[in-house]
């Protein structure tokens, strides 16, 4: 499964364009995290248990894009965008969605 | 190049789990981790107390003391309470309580049967245990497991605990919705204030017995106290992990146990002349 | 029985059957209008197919707003308390955005148009920022409508 942001394969064809696919997941730190969040903001410098939370949730909604795509039988997803928010304190969704297409196979090596 | 738009599958962006059960489920580790963080803080704080000075204790209960009802004791009463007096000095002496540490009993004129320890060292025992005492290796024995508590500090080891859950659920009244739930424990909270828990009661137990092998010299008579206390229950005593005290009839074969054979004596004069007067017809 | 704890089980109760009710009542309505859509295709892609005749490109809008109900905020505190996936908040979300395309292909079939591209999903949370604040989430889907002109 190829997952892109660009539109144009470099040396693949779009076959068939089969429409947006989404995934997205709703995640939250246990109470422990948010504390420690909350004494860096007095510090400053980088939330590494929310940086973690963001990658965590980043992972899951790509999987769920990639697990719709390979339900209707694509073989790649391009022109992907990511959109977090912010829902409640302390719990974020991630959002990823994109095209599924079906490529063409890669030309032999000449 | 073809375009199109193929159905795609139902449910792949949320978890298919019931929501009851994930309520259930996080209810239940909620639930737990309160329990944990009382039970935590209670021990810290129990353990803190115990590096409360004896003194700043006395001076709390001096406050208490005066709240007390002035109980008007009859000449008799008085001659007890100080035979009383002098039996807890001996086993104060006995136990090797630090210096300062000076237990006070005060006679309480009530029929129940009941003997407690509260903070300060004082010592309460009503006219109804004296009453039922069989002879006085027993009396010594109730004696000698409430100054015992005064040795270890349960008192204050109890007060600080029962502080600490009630300061913890009134803390989790602010947060949220869990306060309302706070609230009903609370009012559990405040009742066991100052009762005293199983591992305390065993060693104050103990310590009775080591108090009695050194006023006479053997411990019979020891498993008589716990017959009397289990008369006064009179069958409503509560299974055993719903009460403090270990349930009476373990106690019973516990000292029986560790008893040592000899003479029964008999109470000291002047209880027994106010025993005479609860019982004339004896 | 103190009047708080009724207060706030008839409150969790009444957040379950509604939201429960209305969210499969929801479900069902946004799967039947899919299904009658699925004529009017819609793509992320930037650039539109080369068409065969003259087209017209218009901006198409559609946007959703949804409540958390009293249960689903019970639930996503307590599972903040642990941290992991917030369940309760997933399906709401599914629903917001899919609702929010399904309002946007309703604006361009009502154009005339056949396709939809370059879509783009936008989430804001537009609850006030205090901590006690019942949530709502806003989802926007935006895209540019290809319209055949008429022809003659």
């Amino acid at each position: 499964m190829i997952v892109t942001n660009i539109e144009i394969i470099p040396g693949r064809r779009v076959l068939r364009h089969l429409g947006m696919v989404t995934g997205s997941t709703v995640r939250a730190k246990h109470a422990g995290k948010d504390i420690m969040a909350g004494f860096k903001n007095i510090f400053g410098g980088e939330l590494k248990a929310y940086t973690e939370l963001m990658q965590e949730a980043r992972e899951e909604a790509m999987q769920r894009m990639i697990a719709q795509a390979k339900a209707i039988g694509a073989n790649a997803v391009i022109n992907v965008r990511f959109a977090t928010s912010s829902i409640t304190v302390g719990a974020a969704e991630l959002f990823v969605y994109g095209t599924a297409v079906v490529l063409d196979e890669p030309a032999p090596q000449a | 190049m073809r375009y199109e738009n193929p159905q795609i599958p139902e449910g792949a962006n949320y978890s298919q789990d019931h929501p009851l059960k994930e309520l259930a489920v996080l209810l239940l580790g909620a639930l737990a981790i309160v329990v944990v963080a009382v039970f935590t803080l209670a021990a810290a704080a129990g353990w803190l107390a115990t590096k409360i000075p004896f003194a700043t204790e006395q001076a709390w209960a001096a406050g208490l003391a005066e709240q007390l009802p002035a109980s008007a004791l009859s000449a008799d009463e008085l001659a007890a309470q100080q035979r009383l007096q002098a039996m807890v000095d001996r086993i104060a002496t006995l136990q090797e309580l630090p210096a300062g540490m000076s237990p006070v009993v005060h006679l309480v004129d009530g029929s129940e049967v009941n003997a407690f320890a509260t903070l300060g060292g004082h010592l309460f025992v009503t006219r109804g245990i004296l009453a039922d005492m069989p002879h006085e290796n027993a009396l010594v024995t109730v004696l000698a497991h409430e100054v015992a508590h005064v040795k270890h500090r349960d008192p204050v080891v109890a007060l600080g605990r029962g502080v600490a859950v009630m300061a913890a659920l009134g803390a989790l009244s602010g947060f949220g919705d869990g306060g309302v739930v706070a609230n009903q424990l609370g009012n559990a909270g405040l009742l066991t204030t100052l009762t005293f828990n199983r591992d305390q009661e065993r060693a104050a137990d103990e310590e009775a017995l080591r108090t009695l092998e050194r006023w006479y010299g053997y411990t019979a008579g020891a498993a008589d106290l716990f017959r009397v206390l289990e008369r006064a229950a009179a069958g409503h005593e509560p299974p055993e992990f719903m009460s403090t005290h270990p349930a009476t009839d373990e106690r019973i074969a516990r000292m029986h146990a560790a008893e040592t054979p000899g003479p029964l004596l008999p109470l000291p004069a002047e209880i027994a002349a106010l025993v005479a007067v609860d019982h004339p017809e004896e | 029985m103190n009047v708080d704890l009724v207060v706030f089980l008839a409150l969790l109760s009444a957040g379950y059957v509604f939201g429960r009710y209305n969210e499969r009542k929801h479900f069902r309505s946004i799967q039947e209008r899919e299904q009658a859509m699925r004529e009017l295709l819609v793509f992320s892609e930037r650039l539109p197919p080369p068409q065969p005749g003259a087209v017209e490109c218009t901006l198409v809008v559609g946007s959703c707003v949804v409540a958390f109900d009293y249960f689903k905020s019970f639930v996503a505190g307590l599972r903040n308390l642990f941290g992991g996936r917030v369940t309760s908040y997933e399906t709401l979300m599914d629903r917001a955005r899919r609702e929010a395309l399904l309002r946007m292909k309703q604006e361009a079939a009502e154009l005339g148009a056949t396709m939809i591209v370059n879509v783009k999903i936008e989430t804001s949370s537009i609850s006030g920022e205090a901590a006690n604040a019942t949530g709502s989430v806003e989802v926007m889907a935006y895209g540019t409508a290809i319209v055949p002109r008429q022809r003659g």
